[in-house]
């Protein structure tokens, strides 16, 4: 008996430990979701600012119309996990702004966002939204 | 004594009994659900469904999430079937969540010519306020103020939506006329006392006309009401304001 259950033992603890903790492998909630109420520090003006530079540097974006949006995946801990990327044209069919070289800056910029607050510590997902219009980053959102 | 426990034992054994026959009933009707699910997306993403409603549905999540090609190839699909059900959604959802205001024009024009003599409400918002705002976000002021009037017209001054007063404000401050600016904002506060976008506005337009002091006082009002401003947890209003904005504008005024 004593066998039994110090081998019981034993298998749990190796079990326990062969579990990687991470919180990014959780799945995402909706931002809206269980009054999670997800955001970064400062809110959308936070977010404008941000993406200031970029905003005015790039004058000629190709093709010159259509949206990006940016899905950060943040976890529990407020750790940004991973982004997803999505670009549309001015029809929301697919495509590459400036030959893929837009979305690589955008992302860089996103990745420096750390301030992440919520009301419930579910991992979840935020949305940053941008508007290209006349080949320039008409609005962030 | 040991009748006792029999009749425990029977009791227990009838719980078990019971407990395992919903468990096995949870299990399968989960199943069938599961089931259901996937019988009605593969509907759907096939393009078989004939129900409007279904392809709506199940753009929703897939919008939400900023997935708006996959989102639109379906409630694309649900306008194709019935027009006049889904074009204010639709519309609704490029003007919040994309800010594509010519074409969230287009979709409430077309709502609003297969309906005559009948003010829409998509989404459950006024169409023209609506329409006000995608002129605003196109920064065609003037013809925004004919649109946000005219929702005032429809739903009378005490019942429109009090942000039409403030877009009124917000136009004409854009077009430079700031007393008339003011005069709107004041509109908006007659109908409510507590509209921080109001004080804020009028903060501004004040500061424009060189009377500082009004301005200081306003920004106050503004700060002081923050917790009333007009705040959606899915989207950013255009005229959304934000306390980050107010410190900083209340800063700038204390310097002069």
């Amino acid at each position: 008996m004593k066998k039994i259950l110090v081998l019981t033992i034993l298998l749990f603890s190796i079990q326990s430990f062969s579990q990687e903790n991470n919180d990014c492998d959780e799945r995402a909630l909706p931002y809206w979701a269980y009054e999670i109420n997800s955001q970064i520090k400062g809110e959308n003006p936070a977010l404008r600012k941000a993406f200031k530079e970029i905003q005015s540097s790039e004058t000629e974006i190709e093709p010159s119309c259509g949206f990006i949006t940016l899905r950060l995946n943040i976890s529990k801990t407020g750790e940004l996990c991973d982004i997803e990327t999505f670009q549309i044209d001015k029809n929301y069919k697919s495509t590459v702004f400036n030959n893929g070289q837009l979305i690589k800056e955008l992302e860089q910029i996103a990745i420096g966002l750390t301030d992440w607050e919520r009301d419930k510590d579910y991992k979840t997902y935020n949305l940053i939204r941008l508007k290209i219009k006349n080949g320039r980053i008409e609005e962030i959102f | 004594m040991k009748r006792f426990f029999k009749i425990f034992g029977y009791i227990v054994g009838a719980i078990l009994v019971i407990a395992i026959g919903f468990g096995i009933y949870l299990y399968f009707w989960n199943e069938d659900r599961i089931e259901k699910s996937k019988e009605l997306s593969e509907r759907i993403e096939s393009f078989e469904s004939k129900d409007s409603d279904e392809y709506m549905e199940y753009s929703v999540h897939l919008n939400k999430a900023g997935d708006f090609e996959s989102g639109f190839k379906y409630l694309n699909k649900a306008v194709e079937l019935d027009p006049k059900l889904h074009l204010g959604y639709r519309g609704w959802i490029r003007l919040r969540k994309m800010r594509d205001y010519d074409k969230a024009l287009e979709d409430f024009d077309r709502l609003d010519s297969l309906t005559p003599n009948f003010v829409d409400a998509p989404w459950g918002e006024d169409i023209d306020f609506l329409r006000g705002e995608c002129y605003f976000g196109k920064k065609e002021y003037q013809k925004a103020i004919e649109l946000f009037n005219r929702n005032i017209l429809n739903q009378k001054e005490d019942w429109a939506d009090v942000q039409s007063s403030v877009y009124l404000g917000l136009c004409e401050y854009e077009l430079g006329n700031y007393e008339k600016a003011i005069s709107e904002f004041e509109r908006a506060l007659k109908q409510s006392e507590y509209v921080p976008e109001s004080f804020y506005g009028m903060a501004k337009a004040y500061q424009k006309l060189g009377q500082i002091e009004k301005a200081k006082e306003n920004i106050l009002k503004a700060e002081n009401n923050t917790h009333y401003k007009r705040d959606d947890v899915y989207n950013e209003f255009l005229n959304e304001i934000y306390m980050s904005e107010i410190q900083e504008f209340k800063q700038q005024l204390n310097n002069k």
